[in-house]
């Protein structure tokens, strides 16, 4: 900065001449310095002017202290030069703090751009949740909204809630048909082998009438490609008096509609299952063609994906209900079927393989 | 079970229905049709051919030279060994690419000299017959040309189907045609029995049933005069559609007739009843049979035996004795029909792993009614069979079969109401005659009925009949469940409550997945080893206390106690595939055995009591279940190295315990949680696999809630997971967190108008002081009327400071409701503040 306060002062008690040619000098001075400060486009440059014409050592500000001291009849034409200087100079200044601000704005906008293409990590990291969950959670919802409540079983249960209790004595061939895991150190302990050990834990703890969902675990001796030694079920039940085989329809067909759209038709097929009577096989039309025939459903149209009935008299004895006065319908499928199907996962393994880059292929809500 | 339709048509006429019909058939009946296999004899082509010349070969006084008319522009030169090869014959002609049975391929080629394209077929070589004298001579109407196989109707289509296990009599080709025909409403043709001729010959032997629980009826036929020949070539080719392989006609008619009916029949070389004596008998202890795989087989009581006078022969129901079987040179026969305890061959069988077709029919229960008959047709069989082959003399039946039944078991009686039926099904029209009908075509006898009750008898072969529901289903089986409405219940509103904890767990699962982790499940099961490699031995409460009887493999032989292990498992596996920074967490159970209550001063470990105290909703201790396992609601997580990677924005950092703090604290967070939770230090012996200077518990109203921490260096190396630094692990005891939700005391949130003012104050204090320590000071001061926020944000050791200090810089944050507070005002406070602090925790400011 050429004009220092110092040097203002300097400048001020030196200077010959009168307060109006002083002031003229000034303004001449001010008006170089002005373009200077333009030429800089520096915002700092501005205020650093101001201070040297108008600060408290400033140049205009010595020119009105000396007019206190100048000669009575030079005082008016030098008090209007140096009042008419110091009104430009302010005005001047303003304008130039005006421009200042675009001088600020252009800088910024001058500074080398962002590489936008460079990676980025999410705030959070991402998390996930299981296939498995999130159908879970989508079919509960379902039933919730059918007003079904969740009920919720011991994975580890007693040969009774597993077997006897749903017409499956010792000794039964039918035992066969899920082929179980036996803890060692309690007799009559086993992996449960399907969710429905919860319909007796619900009977024995609850009365009708009954809208129970109950999601879970189980386990079974098998694993290949398509089977897995634990694996997920959901078995819903509707206990009342007066319950029909033509209301499971009704059910099952409006629950598969819901979470399937409504152009989904589901079928029955007569079957077995100890625990109900008349017990039937749950087919759905296959969700890749629509019912024409693929390789998925083996050119049937129809997908194979749980079992049903009407729950067996024995199984209402077996908790002491009277099995005349109470009817219900139970229905299960697998969880882990449905999430490949969602998903086209063609090896259930891999669902139970803990691989992180797996995993975060699944979203937290669907 | 696999049946063939030409079968099935001996019982059923199937006469213009397609494959697919019959097949759609079953399956709307409950017998689901898995796979529809037409059976071809050969490949390629085998057509119809007429014989056109037929010359002496110039070169081979037994070969012809022919030619033959297979319907092409040119008839084809075929050089044939046949005698009875001739002009004018109609034959089947196998061309040139073609493959018969026993990998036989047609080739063009040269015999003596001659040129030969293709070859005319005998029956041998077809497959028809075990042997023969010629070329097969086909009869003159049919068209050359056509396919052998489908001019003769030789192919056959075999339907393979899954038969559940409660339809016993559906292991039988006659059962199977039975319940069809009922579908179909057409006739159901039984086949005639006790055709053969029989003789006035007295049994050899005397039969005797001393275990009559594992026996209740025992037949025994005698046919003499048999010879071990082949079947005929009809009996072999079903038996193969069906899976068995053909042996001879004594052994095939057994077979024949165990698939026909279900009712599996053994056969004994009648010299090798010693004594002229059967009896059936327990095993005794120590007793031991070869069985006719050559095995020697260990028998227990239980075990059922057939028994001559002087040991065991078979092992009833399951497989027959070495020493009694048919041999090549056997000319007398006792076949067996036997009616033996489901219950006993069932145990017998699983317990020497030696499951049968007999014993699997055993098991599901057979007609014990139609023993008789099922020997007859035996015996018809293979009389039928020697005649067939020309066997000259032709076997002997004896006339009197022998039939111990001791004690006349009565058919089952059982009352449907039409009423029931239309209440289970939720239909309102049945007819009474529809009904009646139906079931009378499953055999079933109406002994009474009224308008609404029929009173029927169940035939012995559906022992899967027990109660009224169960004619309910067939009613609805036959009729169709696609004739069942559609119809939603109408129902009282009422519902049951539901355990809030099912959904605080999905709560849980969505909490740690917005906080960046990834849900993972992994099996249940934990070898010891992995367990070793986390410092859990014998005694230790993280001890496996349940374990599989049966695993399938030796990794999966325990249940876990925690979803570490697992955890571990699925880090390991990510970091061999070089996936790093994993970030997983799972909400499992860990299964414990119950820890029994003990009054006074020996109780066991605390963590041993807080892993076993009783979980919820099931732990129906009341009604006698004391032993119950015990099931914790875990969540767990692991966060692998690094927690971020290096890259253009930073260097690579690694993961610490702080990171770890940080993911329960935040999951508290979302229960409201945080102020409640207290930390402490980690007890080495109760985690052992815990970096003991880097690791914490939280305890929530003052039950474990879970542990934090990095993975022991120790735990880390044996598991190869040292390298790069060790996961941070953590887990949680969701019943815990639910139960301390909402009790805790939570500060109203107040909006404050008025400024904060801040002060920043840095202590000196020993190494040993923690932040616990400083809040504690803090909420101890009784001084404070504006301070709304203590937050350090420095912590300091090193050079600047002797050793065994630090340094821990604070911000005091003071504020007050009313109005905008004076500096003198803060300065007063924070005085006395910094006095208390100082006593309390031996610091001095810097």
């Amino acid at each position: 900065m050429q004009h220092s306060d110092q040097s203002g002062k300097q400048q001020s008690s030196q200077a010959p001449g009168s307060l109006a040619e002083r002031a003229v000098a000034a303004g001449a001075a001010f008006t170089k310095d002005v373009a200077a400060a333009r030429a800089q486009r520096s915002p700092e440059g501005v205020e650093a002017l101001r201070l040297s014409y108008l600060g408290r050592k400033g140049q205009v500000t010595a020119l009105l202290e000396d007019l206190r001291t100048c000669s009575k009849e030079d005082r008016p034409a030098a008090g209007k030069a140096v009042n008419v200087l110091k009104q430009s100079i302010e005005r001047e200044i303003e304008a130039l703090k005006g421009e200042a601000g675009a001088w600020l704005v252009a800088a910024k906008l001058a500074a080398t751009p962002l590489d936008i293409h460079l990676p980025v990590e999410p705030w959070v990291p991402q998390g996930s949740l299981h296939p498995v969950t999130l159908i879970r959670r989508e079919i509960l919802g379902e039933f919730r909204r059918m007003g079904f409540t969740v009920y919720d079983g011991p994975e580890i249960d007693y040969d009774f809630y597993n077997f006897s209790s749903l017409n499956m004595p010792a000794d039964h061939p039918a035992r066969d048909m899920q082929d179980t895991f036996y803890i060692s150190e309690q007799e009559h302990l086993l992996l449960r082998t399907h969710t429905s050990n919860i319909q007796i834990h619900c009977l024995l703890n609850e009365k009708p009438p009954l809208r129970i969902v109950a999601p879970g675990r189980v386990f079974r001796v098998d694993s290949d490609p398509t089977h897995t030694p634990m694996f997920h079920q959901v078995e819903a039940f509707v206990i009342d008096r007066g319950i029909t085989f033509a209301h499971m329809k009704g059910t099952i067909d409006a629950f598969m509609k819901a979470v399937f759209g409504s152009s989904m038709k589901t079928r029955l097929r007569p079957s077995f299952f100890p625990f109900v009577e008349p017990g039937a096989e749950l087919d759905l039309q296959c969700v890749h063609c629509s019912g024409k025939g693929c390789r998925l459903c083996k050119q049937t149209g129809w997908l194979e994906v749980g079992g049903c009935g009407m729950i067996h008299p024995n199984v209402f004895e077996a908790v002491d209900y009277d099995s005349d006065a109470y009817t219900g319908f139970a229905f299960g499928f697998g969880i882990d079927r449905m999430a490949m199907l969602k998903y086209k996962l063609d090896d259930l393994r891999t669902l139970f393989e803990g691989s992180h880059d797996f995993l975060g292929h699944f979203p937290i809500f669907t | 079970m696999q049946v063939s339709l030409s079968w099935l048509n001996d019982y059923v006429d199937l006469s213009g229905l397609s494959t697919e019909a019959v097949a759609t058939a079953f399956t709307a009946i409950g017998l689901e049709v898995e796979a529809v296999e037409t059976s071809k004899i050969y490949s390629g082509e085998v057509v119809v051919g007429r014989i056109v010349t037929a010359q002496r070969h110039p070169n081979a006084d037994t070969l012809q030279v022919t030619t033959v008319d297979v319907g092409a522009a040119e008839p084809l030169a075929i050089v044939c060994g046949a005698p009875n090869a001739r002009a004018g014959l109609t034959v089947a002609v196998a061309m040139v690419g073609s493959e018969l049975p026993g990998n036989f391929k047609i080739k063009k080629s040269k015999i003596r000299g001659e040129t030969s394209c293709g070859m005319l077929c005998s029956e041998q070589e077809l497959a028809l017959s075990s042997e023969s004298a010629g070329i097969m001579e086909l009869d003159a109407t049919l068209k050359v040309g056509t396919d052998v196989a489908q001019a003769l109707g030789l192919g056959d289509t075999v339907l393979t189907l899954n038969v559940t296990p409660n339809r016993a009599d559906c292991s039988g080709v006659f059962g199977l045609a039975r319940d069809l025909a009922a579908k179909l409403q057409r006739p159901l043709k039984r086949p005639a029995l006790g055709l053969a001729k029989t003789s006035a010959v007295k049994p050899a032997i005397t039969v005797q049933i001393t275990d009559q629980d594992g026996c209740p009826r025992f037949v025994a036929l005698q046919v003499d005069q048999v010879a071990t020949i082949p079947a005929p070539a009809w009996m072999q080719k079903r038996l193969s559609a069906a899976g068995v392989r053909p042996i001879n006609l004594l052994v095939d008619a057994t077979n024949y007739t165990m698939l026909e009916f279900s009712q599996p029949v053994h056969a004994y070389d009648a010299r090798s009843i010693r004594g002229g004596r059967i009896e059936v008998r327990d095993a005794r202890e120590g007793e031991a049979l070869t069985t006719l795989d050559g095995q020697q087989r260990a028998l227990k009581s239980g075990d059922l035996l057939i028994c001559d006078a002087e040991g065991p022969i078979g092992l009833a129901g399951i497989m027959g004795g070495e020493n009694s079987e048919i041999k090549a040179d056997t000319t007398s026969l006792i076949i067996e029909v036997a009616a033996f305890s489901p219950r006993r061959i069932r145990r017998t069988a699983k317990r020497l792993g030696l499951r049968t077709e007999a014993s699997q029919r055993f098991e599901r229960g057979i007609d014990i009614d139609y023993l008789v008959n099922v020997a007859r047709r035996v015996a018809d069989l293979i009389v039928r069979g020697s005649e067939e082959a020309g066997l000259s003399p032709l076997p002997r039946v004896a006339a009197e079969v022998i039939d111990s039944y001791p004690g006349d078991i009565a058919k089952r009686v059982i009352a449907l109401r039409l009423s029931q039926a239309k209440a289970v099904l939720g239909i309102n029209l049945l007819p009474r005659d529809e009904v009646i009908a139906s079931l009378e075509r499953l055999e079933l006898e109406l002994l009474d009925s009224t308008d609404d009750r029929l009173v029927f008898e169940i035939p012995f072969f559906r022992g899967d009949l027990e109660r009224e529901v169960d004619l309910i289903e067939e009613v609805g089986r036959l009729m169709g469940f696609d004739k069942i409405p559609y119809h939603l219940p109408v129902m009282n509103l009422r519902t049951t409550p539901e355990d809030p904890f099912i959904e605080f767990q999905e709560h849980a699962r969505t909490a740690a997945a917005t906080l960046g982790l990834r849900e993972t499940i992994t099996f249940p099961f934990v070898a010891l080893t992995d367990l070793a490699a986390l410092g859990i031995e014998a005694g230790h409460p993280y001890y496996p206390s349940l374990s599989l009887a049966n695993p399938l493999a030796e990794s999966h032989q325990h249940m876990q106690t925690s979803l570490l292990p697992g955890l571990l498992r699925a880090v390991s596996a990510n970091r061999r595939r070089s996936e790093h920074g994993t970030r997983l967490f799972e909400c499992g159970r860990g299964y414990f055995s119950p820890v029994a209550k003990v009054e006074g001063p020996n109780q066991p470990p605390a963590l041993l009591r807080a892993l076993t105290r009783g979980s919820r909703h099931y732990a129906r201790r009341a009604r006698g279940e004391p032993n119950r396992p015990v099931e914790r609601h875990w969540l767990a997580a692991i966060l692998d190295q690094p927690w971020q990677d290096k890259g253009w924005a930073g260097p690579r950092v690694a993961t610490s315990f702080y990171q770890g703090k940080a993911a329960v604290v935040a999951i508290l967070r979302d229960f409201g949680l945080v102020a409640s939770a207290q930390w402490a230090e980690i007890k080495a012996a109760d985690y052992p696999f815990l970096h003991p200077g880097a690791a914490a518990t939280i305890t929530l109203n003052g039950k474990v809630a879970g542990f934090v921490g990095e993975l022991h260096p120790r735990t880390a190396a044996a598991l190869d997971l040292g390298e790069g630094g060790s996961p941070v692990v953590l887990e949680l005891d969701l019943e815990v967190l639910f139960d301390a939700k909402g009790k805790g005391q939570r500060a109203t949130p107040v909006l404050r108008r008025f400024p904060q003012v801040t002060r920043d104050v840095a202590f000196v204090v020993a190494t040993t002081k923690t932040h616990a320590d400083f809040l504690a000071a803090v909420k101890s001061c009784k001084a404070k009327h504006f301070l709304v926020a203590t937050s350090l944000f420095d912590v300091y050791a090193g050079d600047q400071l002797a050793p065994g200090q630090k340094s821990m810089a604070y911000r005091f944050a003071f504020q007050s409701p009313e109005r905008t507070l004076t500096d003198a005002e803060v300065d007063q406070e924070l005085t006395g503040l910094l006095g208390w602090v100082n006593t309390q925790v031996e610091a001095a400011q810097r």
